[in-house]
Protein backbone atom coordinates (compact mmCIF):
# COMPACT_ATOMS: atom_id res chain seq x y z
CA UNK A 1 0.00 0.00 0.00
CA UNK A 2 1.34 3.40 -0.95
CA UNK A 3 0.45 6.38 1.18
CA UNK A 4 0.09 9.96 0.04
CA UNK A 5 3.58 11.07 1.10
CA UNK A 6 5.02 8.26 -1.02
CA UNK A 7 2.90 9.44 -3.97
CA UNK A 8 4.25 12.99 -3.61
CA UNK A 9 7.88 11.92 -3.25
CA UNK A 10 8.55 11.07 -6.92
CA UNK A 11 6.84 10.96 -10.34
CA UNK A 12 4.03 8.39 -10.18
CA UNK A 13 3.68 5.21 -12.23
CA UNK A 14 0.23 5.33 -13.80
CA UNK A 15 -2.44 2.96 -15.13
CA UNK A 16 -4.66 4.86 -17.57
CA UNK A 17 -8.25 3.66 -17.92
CA UNK A 18 -10.25 5.44 -20.59
CA UNK A 19 -9.36 8.35 -22.84
CA UNK A 20 -6.45 7.56 -25.13
CA UNK A 21 -5.38 11.18 -25.20
CA UNK A 22 -4.55 10.99 -21.48
CA UNK A 23 -2.36 7.93 -22.04
CA UNK A 24 -0.62 9.69 -24.93
CA UNK A 25 0.03 12.75 -22.74
CA UNK A 26 1.55 10.55 -20.00
CA UNK A 27 3.93 8.93 -22.49
CA UNK A 28 4.87 12.36 -23.90
CA UNK A 29 5.90 13.29 -20.35
CA UNK A 30 8.05 10.16 -20.07
CA UNK A 31 5.84 8.61 -17.37
CA UNK A 32 5.88 4.84 -16.77
CA UNK A 33 2.34 4.03 -17.79
CA UNK A 34 0.11 1.33 -19.20
CA UNK A 35 -3.27 1.61 -20.84
CA UNK A 36 -6.50 -0.25 -20.15
CA UNK A 37 -8.88 -0.29 -23.08
CA UNK A 38 -12.12 0.08 -21.25
CA UNK A 39 -15.17 -1.84 -22.47
CA UNK A 40 -18.57 -1.63 -20.79
CA UNK A 41 -18.75 -4.86 -18.77
CA UNK A 42 -20.86 -7.65 -20.31
CA UNK A 43 -21.25 -5.59 -23.50
CA UNK A 44 -23.34 -3.01 -21.67
CA UNK A 45 -25.93 -5.49 -20.46
CA UNK A 46 -26.58 -4.30 -16.89
CA UNK A 47 -28.21 -7.55 -15.79
CA UNK A 48 -25.33 -9.72 -17.03
CA UNK A 49 -22.79 -7.30 -15.57
CA UNK A 50 -24.40 -7.64 -12.11
CA UNK A 51 -24.13 -11.44 -12.37
CA UNK A 52 -20.49 -11.16 -13.45
CA UNK A 53 -19.73 -8.95 -10.45
CA UNK A 54 -21.25 -11.45 -8.05
CA UNK A 55 -19.19 -14.23 -9.65
CA UNK A 56 -16.02 -12.18 -9.35
CA UNK A 57 -16.72 -11.57 -5.68
CA UNK B 1 -30.84 13.23 -49.01
CA UNK B 2 -29.30 9.76 -48.88
CA UNK B 3 -28.50 8.31 -45.46
CA UNK B 4 -26.26 5.34 -44.68
CA UNK B 5 -25.99 3.73 -41.26
CA UNK B 6 -23.51 0.97 -40.47
CA UNK B 7 -23.10 -0.85 -37.17
CA UNK B 8 -19.86 -2.54 -36.10
CA UNK B 9 -20.49 -4.92 -33.25
CA UNK B 10 -18.10 -4.99 -30.27
CA UNK B 11 -16.04 -2.11 -31.58
CA UNK B 12 -15.37 0.42 -28.85
CA UNK B 13 -13.83 3.86 -29.02
CA UNK B 14 -13.88 6.50 -26.32
CA UNK B 15 -16.12 9.55 -26.61
CA UNK B 16 -13.34 12.08 -27.26
CA UNK B 17 -11.95 9.97 -30.13
CA UNK B 18 -15.43 9.62 -31.64
CA UNK B 19 -16.19 13.33 -31.42
CA UNK B 20 -12.88 14.12 -33.10
CA UNK B 21 -13.66 11.57 -35.78
CA UNK B 22 -17.19 12.89 -36.43
CA UNK B 23 -15.88 16.41 -36.70
CA UNK B 24 -13.06 15.52 -39.10
CA UNK B 25 -15.32 13.41 -41.31
CA UNK B 26 -17.99 16.13 -41.50
CA UNK B 27 -15.44 18.19 -43.45
CA UNK B 28 -15.80 15.86 -46.46
CA UNK B 29 -17.40 17.77 -49.38
CA UNK B 30 -21.11 17.05 -49.75
CA UNK B 31 -21.38 15.72 -46.18
CA UNK B 32 -24.52 16.98 -44.43
CA UNK B 33 -24.26 15.06 -41.16
CA UNK B 34 -21.76 12.61 -39.71
CA UNK B 35 -22.48 10.98 -36.36
CA UNK B 36 -20.12 8.25 -35.13
CA UNK B 37 -21.08 7.08 -31.65
CA UNK B 38 -21.36 4.05 -29.40
CA UNK B 39 -24.86 2.53 -29.29
CA UNK B 40 -25.87 3.76 -25.83
CA UNK B 41 -29.52 4.71 -25.15
CA UNK B 42 -28.59 8.40 -25.07
CA UNK B 43 -26.75 8.20 -28.40
CA UNK B 44 -29.57 6.31 -30.07
CA UNK B 45 -31.95 9.06 -28.93
CA UNK B 46 -29.57 11.63 -30.37
CA UNK B 47 -29.52 9.80 -33.71
CA UNK B 48 -33.31 9.60 -33.67
CA UNK B 49 -33.59 13.35 -33.09
CA UNK B 50 -31.49 14.08 -36.17
CA UNK B 51 -33.24 11.50 -38.33
CA UNK B 52 -30.38 9.02 -38.50
CA UNK B 53 -31.78 6.14 -36.46
CA UNK B 54 -32.67 3.16 -38.68
CA UNK B 55 -33.47 -0.46 -37.79
CA UNK B 56 -29.83 -1.61 -37.56
CA UNK B 57 -28.88 1.33 -35.33
CA UNK B 58 -31.95 0.76 -33.17
CA UNK B 59 -30.67 -2.72 -32.35
CA UNK B 60 -27.10 -1.59 -31.55
CA UNK B 61 -25.85 -1.84 -27.99
CA UNK B 62 -23.38 0.18 -25.86
CA UNK B 63 -20.34 -1.74 -27.14
CA UNK B 64 -21.36 -1.47 -30.79
CA UNK B 65 -20.12 1.38 -32.98
CA UNK B 66 -22.75 3.23 -35.09
CA UNK B 67 -21.53 5.12 -38.16
CA UNK B 68 -24.33 7.34 -39.51
CA UNK B 69 -23.84 9.48 -42.62
CA UNK B 70 -26.14 11.85 -44.47
CA UNK B 71 -24.85 13.52 -47.64
CA UNK B 72 -25.96 15.22 -50.87
CA UNK B 73 -25.51 12.10 -52.98
CA UNK B 74 -24.23 8.51 -52.90
CA UNK B 75 -20.76 9.53 -54.05
CA UNK B 76 -20.40 11.85 -51.07
CA UNK B 77 -21.62 9.04 -48.80
CA UNK B 78 -18.87 6.79 -50.16
CA UNK B 79 -16.29 9.51 -49.64
CA UNK B 80 -17.56 9.92 -46.07
CA UNK B 81 -17.27 6.19 -45.41
CA UNK B 82 -13.73 6.21 -46.74
CA UNK B 83 -12.85 9.19 -44.56
CA UNK B 84 -14.15 7.40 -41.45
CA UNK B 85 -12.10 4.29 -42.39
CA UNK B 86 -8.95 6.35 -42.83
CA UNK B 87 -9.48 8.18 -39.55
CA UNK B 88 -10.08 4.92 -37.66
CA UNK B 89 -6.91 3.49 -39.16
CA UNK B 90 -4.93 6.60 -38.21
CA UNK B 91 -6.31 6.28 -34.71
CA UNK B 92 -5.22 2.63 -34.52
CA UNK B 93 -1.67 3.57 -35.43
CA UNK B 94 -1.54 5.86 -32.41
CA UNK B 95 -2.78 3.13 -30.05
CA UNK B 96 -0.44 1.90 -27.34
CA UNK B 97 1.77 -1.03 -28.32
CA UNK B 98 0.56 -4.44 -27.23
CA UNK B 99 2.84 -4.91 -24.24
CA UNK B 100 1.45 -1.78 -22.56
CA UNK B 101 -2.16 -2.40 -23.40
CA UNK B 102 -4.51 -4.37 -21.17
CA UNK B 103 -8.07 -5.48 -21.66
CA UNK B 104 -9.11 -5.12 -18.02
CA UNK B 105 -8.14 -3.07 -15.01
CA UNK B 106 -7.53 -6.22 -12.99
CA UNK B 107 -5.00 -7.58 -15.47
CA UNK B 108 -3.22 -4.23 -15.54
CA UNK B 109 -3.07 -4.11 -11.72
CA UNK B 110 -1.63 -7.62 -11.68
CA UNK B 111 0.93 -7.01 -14.42
CA UNK B 112 2.02 -3.57 -13.14
CA UNK B 113 2.21 -3.76 -9.33
CA UNK B 114 4.55 -0.75 -9.27
CA UNK B 115 1.62 1.44 -10.34
CA UNK B 116 1.00 4.21 -7.81
CA UNK B 117 -2.06 5.78 -9.31
CA UNK B 118 -4.88 4.96 -11.70
CA UNK B 119 -6.32 7.63 -13.97
CA UNK B 120 -9.97 6.92 -14.79
CA UNK B 121 -11.83 8.71 -17.59
CA UNK B 122 -14.77 6.49 -18.54
CA UNK B 123 -18.53 7.09 -18.24
CA UNK B 124 -19.52 7.82 -14.64
CA UNK B 125 -21.86 4.90 -14.20
CA UNK B 126 -18.94 2.49 -14.76
CA UNK B 127 -16.23 4.71 -13.33
CA UNK B 128 -17.01 4.43 -9.65
CA UNK B 129 -16.77 0.65 -9.66
CA UNK B 130 -13.37 0.82 -11.31
CA UNK B 131 -12.31 3.44 -8.76
CA UNK B 132 -13.42 1.12 -5.97
CA UNK B 133 -11.35 -1.72 -7.39
CA UNK B 134 -8.32 0.58 -7.46
CA UNK B 135 -8.76 1.81 -3.88
CA UNK B 136 -9.16 -1.74 -2.59
CA UNK B 137 -6.01 -2.64 -4.49
CA UNK B 138 -4.16 0.12 -2.63
CA UNK B 139 -3.87 2.62 -5.49
CA UNK B 140 -4.49 6.34 -5.54
CA UNK B 141 -7.09 7.45 -8.08
CA UNK B 142 -7.44 10.40 -10.44
CA UNK B 143 -11.13 10.28 -11.31
CA UNK B 144 -11.81 12.55 -14.26
CA UNK B 145 -15.27 11.04 -14.88
CA UNK B 146 -18.38 12.87 -13.77
CA UNK B 147 -21.99 11.66 -13.29
CA UNK B 148 -20.85 9.51 -10.38
CA UNK B 149 -23.69 9.23 -7.83
CA UNK B 150 -23.06 11.39 -4.76
CA UNK B 151 -23.53 8.49 -2.34
CA UNK B 152 -20.78 6.54 -4.14
CA UNK B 153 -18.44 9.54 -3.95
CA UNK B 154 -19.02 9.82 -0.18
CA UNK B 155 -18.63 6.06 0.37
CA UNK B 156 -15.48 5.73 -1.75
CA UNK B 157 -13.80 8.82 -0.29
CA UNK B 158 -14.35 7.42 3.20
CA UNK B 159 -12.79 4.09 2.23
CA UNK B 160 -9.90 5.87 0.51
CA UNK B 161 -9.32 8.06 3.56
CA UNK B 162 -9.27 5.03 5.86
CA UNK B 163 -6.59 3.47 3.67
CA UNK B 164 -4.57 6.67 3.36
CA UNK B 165 -5.24 6.98 -0.36
CA UNK B 166 -6.16 9.98 -2.49
CA UNK B 167 -9.35 9.85 -4.54
CA UNK B 168 -9.05 12.93 -6.74
CA UNK B 169 -12.56 13.44 -8.11
CA UNK B 170 -15.10 12.58 -9.40
CA UNK B 171 -15.27 15.44 -11.87
CA UNK B 172 -11.61 16.26 -11.27
CA UNK B 173 -10.07 17.69 -14.40
CA UNK B 174 -6.69 18.83 -13.12
CA UNK B 175 -3.85 17.44 -11.04
CA UNK B 176 -0.07 17.71 -11.15
CA UNK B 177 1.78 15.20 -8.98
CA UNK B 178 5.55 15.57 -8.69
CA UNK B 179 5.61 17.41 -12.00
CA UNK B 180 3.43 14.89 -13.84
CA UNK B 181 0.31 16.35 -15.43
CA UNK B 182 -2.94 14.43 -15.08
CA UNK B 183 -5.89 15.61 -17.16
CA UNK B 184 -6.01 19.26 -18.15
CA UNK B 185 -3.10 21.16 -16.67
CA UNK B 186 -0.24 23.41 -17.63
CA UNK B 187 3.45 22.54 -17.71
CA UNK B 188 4.90 24.23 -14.65
CA UNK B 189 8.29 24.92 -13.16
CA UNK B 190 8.75 22.89 -9.94
CA UNK B 191 8.89 25.08 -6.86
CA UNK B 192 7.72 25.60 -3.29
CA UNK B 193 4.00 26.26 -3.73
CA UNK B 194 1.52 23.41 -3.25
CA UNK B 195 -2.08 23.70 -4.39
CA UNK B 196 -5.23 21.81 -3.41
CA UNK B 197 -8.10 22.65 -5.73
CA UNK B 198 -11.75 21.78 -6.19
CA UNK B 199 -11.57 23.67 -9.44
CA UNK B 200 -9.78 22.89 -12.69
CA UNK B 201 -9.55 26.22 -14.45
CA UNK B 202 -8.97 27.92 -11.09
CA UNK B 203 -5.93 25.72 -10.47
CA UNK B 204 -4.72 26.34 -14.01
CA UNK B 205 -4.97 30.12 -13.72
CA UNK B 206 -3.27 30.29 -10.31
CA UNK B 207 -0.45 27.85 -11.14
CA UNK B 208 0.23 29.40 -14.56
CA UNK B 209 0.56 32.79 -12.91
CA UNK B 210 2.86 31.39 -10.21
CA UNK B 211 5.09 30.04 -12.98
CA UNK B 212 4.91 33.28 -14.98
CA UNK B 213 6.00 35.25 -11.92
CA UNK B 214 9.17 33.13 -11.79
CA UNK B 215 8.20 30.84 -8.91
CA UNK B 216 7.12 27.20 -9.11
CA UNK B 217 4.68 24.52 -8.03
CA UNK B 218 5.33 21.45 -5.90
CA UNK B 219 2.03 19.67 -6.56
CA UNK B 220 -1.56 20.35 -7.58
CA UNK B 221 -3.91 17.99 -5.78
CA UNK B 222 -7.41 17.95 -7.27
CA UNK B 223 -10.41 17.07 -5.16
CA UNK B 224 -13.27 17.19 -7.65
CA UNK B 225 -16.02 19.79 -7.73
CA UNK B 226 -18.27 18.31 -5.03
CA UNK B 227 -15.66 17.64 -2.34
CA UNK B 228 -16.55 20.74 -0.31
CA UNK B 229 -20.29 20.01 -0.27
CA UNK B 230 -21.98 19.26 3.03
CA UNK B 231 -22.33 15.56 2.18
CA UNK B 232 -18.70 14.94 1.24
CA UNK B 233 -17.46 17.32 3.90
CA UNK B 234 -14.13 18.26 2.33
CA UNK B 235 -12.62 14.81 2.92
CA UNK B 236 -10.08 14.97 0.11
CA UNK B 237 -9.40 18.68 0.63
CA UNK B 238 -8.37 17.86 4.22
CA UNK B 239 -6.22 14.92 3.10
CA UNK B 240 -4.59 17.02 0.41
CA UNK B 241 -3.80 19.87 2.79
CA UNK B 242 -2.35 17.44 5.39
CA UNK B 243 -0.24 15.77 2.71
CA UNK B 244 1.19 19.11 1.60
CA UNK B 245 1.84 19.94 5.26
CA UNK B 246 4.09 16.89 5.53
CA UNK B 247 5.62 17.28 2.04
CA UNK B 248 9.12 18.71 2.36
CA UNK B 249 9.04 20.34 -1.10
CA UNK B 250 5.94 22.40 -0.23
CA UNK B 251 6.51 25.64 1.68
CA UNK B 252 3.31 27.54 0.93
CA UNK B 253 -0.18 26.03 0.56
CA UNK B 254 -2.90 27.44 -1.70
CA UNK B 255 -6.54 26.29 -1.55
CA UNK B 256 -8.91 27.07 -4.43
CA UNK B 257 -12.62 26.39 -4.60
CA UNK B 258 -16.09 27.84 -4.84
CA UNK B 259 -17.28 28.79 -1.34
CA UNK B 260 -17.72 25.56 0.64
CA UNK B 261 -20.70 24.72 2.79
CA UNK B 262 -20.11 26.85 5.97
CA UNK B 263 -19.43 23.87 8.28
CA UNK B 264 -16.98 22.48 5.75
CA UNK B 265 -15.32 25.86 5.43
CA UNK B 266 -14.52 25.97 9.16
CA UNK B 267 -13.02 22.47 9.01
CA UNK B 268 -10.84 23.29 6.01
CA UNK B 269 -9.49 26.49 7.59
CA UNK B 270 -8.67 24.63 10.78
CA UNK B 271 -6.70 21.92 8.96
CA UNK B 272 -4.92 24.69 7.11
CA UNK B 273 -4.02 26.55 10.30
CA UNK B 274 -2.69 23.35 11.86
CA UNK B 275 -0.18 22.89 9.03
CA UNK B 276 1.95 25.70 10.39
CA UNK B 277 2.80 26.68 6.81
CA UNK B 278 1.88 30.02 5.22
CA UNK B 279 -1.42 29.57 3.42
CA UNK B 280 -3.69 31.33 0.92
CA UNK B 281 -7.36 30.56 0.42
CA UNK B 282 -9.41 31.58 -2.59
CA UNK B 283 -13.08 30.70 -2.03
CA UNK B 284 -14.23 32.41 -5.22
CA UNK B 285 -16.45 35.37 -4.43
CA UNK B 286 -16.16 35.03 -0.66
CA UNK B 287 -14.12 38.17 -0.19
CA UNK B 288 -13.97 41.50 -1.99
CA UNK B 289 -10.42 42.31 -1.02
CA UNK B 290 -7.43 40.18 -0.17
CA UNK B 291 -6.56 40.21 3.52
CA UNK B 292 -4.91 38.29 6.34
CA UNK B 293 -7.23 36.82 8.96
CA UNK B 294 -6.29 34.34 11.71
CA UNK B 295 -2.98 33.60 10.05
CA UNK B 296 -4.46 32.71 6.64
CA UNK B 297 -4.51 34.98 3.62
CA UNK B 298 -7.88 35.22 1.90
CA UNK B 299 -7.55 36.14 -1.79
CA UNK B 300 -10.30 37.85 -3.76
CA UNK B 301 -9.07 36.77 -7.20
CA UNK B 302 -7.11 33.90 -8.69
CA UNK B 303 -4.41 36.36 -9.76
CA UNK B 304 -4.07 37.67 -6.21
CA UNK B 305 -3.93 34.09 -4.88
CA UNK B 306 -0.84 33.61 -7.03
CA UNK B 307 0.69 36.97 -6.10
CA UNK B 308 0.23 36.35 -2.36
CA UNK B 309 1.58 32.79 -2.61
CA UNK B 310 4.68 33.93 -4.50
CA UNK B 311 5.29 36.72 -1.96
CA UNK B 312 4.99 34.25 0.92
CA UNK B 313 7.35 31.83 -0.81
CA UNK B 314 9.90 34.62 -1.22
CA UNK B 315 9.45 35.85 2.39
CA UNK B 316 8.05 39.15 1.14
CA UNK B 317 5.05 40.89 2.66
CA UNK B 318 2.03 40.06 0.46
CA UNK B 319 0.38 43.35 1.40
CA UNK B 320 3.04 45.20 -0.54
CA UNK B 321 2.26 43.34 -3.78
CA UNK B 322 -1.51 43.68 -3.82
CA UNK B 323 -1.89 46.99 -5.60
CA UNK B 324 -2.90 47.25 -9.22
CA UNK B 325 -0.72 45.10 -11.49
CA UNK B 326 2.02 46.97 -13.31
CA UNK B 327 0.77 48.50 -16.54
CA UNK B 328 -2.80 48.77 -15.26
CA UNK B 329 -2.88 52.56 -15.77
CA UNK B 330 -2.48 52.03 -19.50
CA UNK B 331 -5.38 49.57 -19.58
CA UNK B 332 -7.60 52.10 -17.78
CA UNK B 333 -6.87 54.56 -20.61
CA UNK B 334 -7.53 51.90 -23.24
CA UNK B 335 -10.87 51.07 -21.62
CA UNK B 336 -11.88 54.73 -21.72
CA UNK B 337 -10.85 55.00 -25.36
CA UNK B 338 -12.78 51.85 -26.30
CA UNK B 339 -15.85 53.11 -24.47
CA UNK B 340 -15.85 56.33 -26.53
CA UNK B 341 -16.04 54.27 -29.73
CA UNK B 342 -19.22 52.42 -28.76
CA UNK B 343 -22.65 53.09 -30.28
CA UNK B 344 -25.53 54.08 -27.99
CA UNK B 345 -27.12 50.63 -28.38
CA UNK B 346 -24.08 48.86 -26.94
CA UNK B 347 -24.89 48.51 -23.26
CA UNK B 348 -24.37 44.89 -22.21
CA UNK B 349 -21.25 42.89 -21.38
CA UNK B 350 -21.11 39.38 -22.85
CA UNK B 351 -18.71 36.59 -21.93
CA UNK B 352 -18.18 33.11 -23.40
CA UNK B 353 -15.97 30.91 -21.21
CA UNK B 354 -14.45 27.45 -21.45
CA UNK B 355 -13.22 27.43 -17.83
CA UNK B 356 -15.94 27.25 -15.17
CA UNK B 357 -14.05 29.03 -12.40
CA UNK B 358 -12.78 31.71 -14.78
CA UNK B 359 -16.41 32.33 -15.75
CA UNK B 360 -17.37 32.46 -12.09
CA UNK B 361 -14.58 34.91 -11.30
CA UNK B 362 -15.68 37.24 -14.11
CA UNK B 363 -19.28 37.12 -12.89
CA UNK B 364 -18.24 38.01 -9.32
CA UNK B 365 -16.00 40.88 -10.38
CA UNK B 366 -18.54 42.37 -12.77
CA UNK B 367 -21.54 41.91 -10.47
CA UNK B 368 -19.98 44.37 -8.05
CA UNK B 369 -20.13 47.24 -10.53
CA UNK B 370 -22.77 46.17 -13.04
CA UNK B 371 -25.37 44.68 -10.72
CA UNK B 372 -27.26 41.81 -12.34
CA UNK B 373 -25.19 39.44 -14.44
CA UNK B 374 -27.07 36.61 -16.11
CA UNK B 375 -25.47 33.19 -16.60
CA UNK B 376 -26.13 29.48 -16.88
CA UNK B 377 -24.08 29.33 -13.64
CA UNK B 378 -25.39 32.51 -11.97
CA UNK B 379 -24.88 33.95 -8.52
CA UNK B 380 -28.59 33.71 -7.77
CA UNK B 381 -31.63 31.79 -9.10
CA UNK B 382 -33.33 34.81 -10.67
CA UNK B 383 -30.34 35.28 -12.96
CA UNK B 384 -30.27 31.87 -14.61
CA UNK B 385 -30.37 31.75 -18.41
CA UNK B 386 -29.48 29.17 -21.04
CA UNK B 387 -28.35 31.61 -23.73
CA UNK B 388 -27.56 35.24 -24.42
CA UNK B 389 -30.70 37.30 -24.05
CA UNK B 390 -31.23 40.69 -22.49
CA UNK B 391 -28.75 42.00 -19.96
CA UNK B 392 -25.12 41.39 -19.09
CA UNK B 393 -24.59 37.69 -19.77
CA UNK B 394 -21.57 35.51 -19.07
CA UNK B 395 -21.83 31.84 -20.00
CA UNK B 396 -19.82 28.78 -18.93
CA UNK B 397 -19.78 26.65 -22.06
CA UNK B 398 -18.15 23.78 -20.18
CA UNK B 399 -21.30 23.32 -18.12
CA UNK B 400 -23.35 20.15 -18.66
CA UNK B 401 -26.08 22.05 -20.49
CA UNK B 402 -23.67 22.75 -23.35
CA UNK B 403 -21.69 19.51 -23.43
CA UNK B 404 -24.41 16.94 -24.17
CA UNK B 405 -23.18 15.04 -27.20
CA UNK B 406 -20.19 17.30 -27.69
CA UNK B 407 -16.71 17.58 -26.24
CA UNK B 408 -15.74 20.22 -23.66
CA UNK B 409 -15.03 23.67 -25.18
CA UNK B 410 -11.40 23.39 -24.10
CA UNK B 411 -11.11 20.59 -26.65
CA UNK B 412 -13.80 21.48 -29.22
CA UNK B 413 -14.20 25.19 -30.02
CA UNK B 414 -17.07 24.91 -32.54
CA UNK B 415 -19.98 25.93 -30.29
CA UNK B 416 -18.09 28.93 -28.91
CA UNK B 417 -17.03 29.98 -32.43
CA UNK B 418 -20.71 30.08 -33.46
CA UNK B 419 -21.80 31.91 -30.32
CA UNK B 420 -19.12 34.58 -30.78
CA UNK B 421 -20.81 35.51 -34.06
CA UNK B 422 -24.25 35.57 -32.42
CA UNK B 423 -22.95 37.92 -29.76
CA UNK B 424 -21.44 40.19 -32.43
CA UNK B 425 -24.74 40.40 -34.27
CA UNK B 426 -26.54 41.61 -31.15
CA UNK B 427 -26.47 45.43 -31.26
CA UNK B 428 -26.55 45.56 -27.46
CA UNK B 429 -23.18 43.86 -26.99
CA UNK B 430 -20.65 46.39 -25.71
CA UNK B 431 -17.69 44.09 -25.06
CA UNK B 432 -16.98 40.37 -25.42
CA UNK B 433 -14.90 38.51 -22.81
CA UNK B 434 -13.17 35.24 -23.64
CA UNK B 435 -10.73 32.88 -21.93
CA UNK B 436 -8.04 30.93 -23.77
CA UNK B 437 -6.68 27.97 -21.81
CA UNK B 438 -3.47 26.21 -22.86
CA UNK B 439 -1.77 23.10 -21.54
CA UNK B 440 -2.12 19.33 -21.77
CA UNK B 441 -5.62 18.17 -22.62
CA UNK B 442 -6.51 21.43 -24.35
CA UNK B 443 -7.04 21.97 -28.07
CA UNK B 444 -3.69 22.07 -29.89
CA UNK B 445 -4.28 25.71 -30.91
CA UNK B 446 -6.91 27.33 -28.70
CA UNK B 447 -5.95 30.90 -29.66
CA UNK B 448 -5.86 30.06 -33.35
CA UNK B 449 -9.30 28.49 -33.09
CA UNK B 450 -10.65 31.82 -31.85
CA UNK B 451 -8.87 34.08 -34.34
CA UNK B 452 -11.19 33.83 -37.34
CA UNK B 453 -14.32 34.08 -35.15
CA UNK B 454 -12.94 37.19 -33.45
CA UNK B 455 -12.09 38.81 -36.79
CA UNK B 456 -15.48 37.92 -38.26
CA UNK B 457 -17.27 39.15 -35.14
CA UNK B 458 -15.57 42.54 -35.34
CA UNK B 459 -16.37 42.76 -39.06
CA UNK B 460 -20.03 41.95 -38.42
CA UNK B 461 -20.20 44.69 -35.82
CA UNK B 462 -18.31 47.16 -38.01
CA UNK B 463 -20.56 46.63 -41.01
CA UNK B 464 -23.49 47.52 -38.75
CA UNK B 465 -21.70 50.70 -37.61
CA UNK B 466 -20.46 49.31 -34.28
CA UNK B 467 -17.03 48.89 -32.74
CA UNK B 468 -16.72 45.63 -30.80
CA UNK B 469 -13.92 45.29 -28.26
CA UNK B 470 -12.92 41.67 -27.66
CA UNK B 471 -10.96 41.06 -24.48
CA UNK B 472 -9.04 37.85 -23.79
CA UNK B 473 -6.57 36.43 -21.32
CA UNK B 474 -4.34 33.47 -22.14
CA UNK B 475 -3.99 30.98 -19.30
CA UNK B 476 -0.73 29.14 -19.76
CA UNK B 477 3.06 29.06 -19.53
CA UNK B 478 6.04 29.17 -21.87
CA UNK B 479 6.51 25.43 -21.26
CA UNK B 480 3.06 24.45 -22.50
CA UNK B 481 2.71 22.43 -25.74
CA UNK B 482 1.04 25.48 -27.33
CA UNK B 483 3.38 28.46 -27.52
CA UNK B 484 1.92 31.02 -25.11
CA UNK B 485 3.53 34.11 -26.64
CA UNK B 486 2.52 33.08 -30.13
CA UNK B 487 -1.06 32.43 -28.98
CA UNK B 488 -1.24 35.92 -27.45
CA UNK B 489 0.30 37.54 -30.53
CA UNK B 490 -2.13 35.87 -32.90
CA UNK B 491 -5.06 36.98 -30.78
CA UNK B 492 -3.70 40.54 -30.84
CA UNK B 493 -3.33 40.41 -34.62
CA UNK B 494 -6.97 39.40 -34.82
CA UNK B 495 -7.82 42.62 -33.01
CA UNK B 496 -8.31 41.23 -29.50
CA UNK B 497 -7.07 43.06 -26.41
CA UNK B 498 -4.95 40.54 -24.49
CA UNK B 499 -4.57 41.08 -20.75
CA UNK B 500 -2.42 39.17 -18.29
CA UNK B 501 -5.12 37.52 -16.19
CA UNK B 502 -8.79 36.63 -16.15
CA UNK B 503 -9.39 39.04 -13.27
CA UNK B 504 -7.84 41.86 -15.30
CA UNK B 505 -10.07 41.17 -18.32
CA UNK B 506 -13.16 41.39 -16.10
CA UNK B 507 -11.90 44.54 -14.38
CA UNK B 508 -11.17 46.04 -17.81
CA UNK B 509 -14.75 45.37 -18.91
CA UNK B 510 -15.97 46.93 -15.66
CA UNK B 511 -13.90 50.06 -16.32
CA UNK B 512 -15.16 50.25 -19.88
CA UNK B 513 -18.78 50.04 -18.76
CA UNK B 514 -18.18 52.64 -16.05
CA UNK B 515 -17.09 55.06 -18.81
CA UNK B 516 -20.18 54.20 -20.84
CA UNK B 517 -22.56 54.51 -17.92
CA UNK B 518 -20.87 57.61 -16.55
CA UNK B 519 -20.54 56.02 -13.10
CA UNK B 520 -17.21 56.46 -11.24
Amino acid sequence: MKDVQDLLSRPPNVINVGLEIFYKDLKTQGVRAVSVEFRPPAGGDEHLAAILRRLQG
Amino acid sequence: MPVKVTVRKNTYYDSVTLMWLSREASGVPGMHQVVVVMGTDLNRELLDRVGLLDETARKAGPSDLIIALEAVDDRAIEAGEQAVEDLLKRRQELAPDAEHRYATLRSALQAFPEADLVSISIPGRYAWREAETCIKAGKHVFLFSDNVPLEQEVRLKRIAQERGLLLMGPDCGTAVISGVVLGFANVLRRGPIGVVAASGSGAQEVTSMIHNMGSGVAHVIGTGGRDLSREVGGLMMAMGISALARDSSTQVIVVISKPPHPEVSRGVLEVLRNTGKPAVVCFMGACHRSSLADGIWGADTLENSARIAVALAQNDDPASCLGHPSGWGRWVEVAAREARRLAPSQVFVRGLYSGGTLCDEAIHILSRTLGHVYSNTPLGPGLKVERIGAGHTILDLGDDAYTQGRAHPMIDPTLRQAMILDVAQDPRTSVLLLDCILGYGSHPDPGGSLVSSIMKAREIALSAGRHLPVVVSVCGTDLDPQNKDEQANRLRSAGALVLDSNAQTAAFAGNLMAEVGGTP
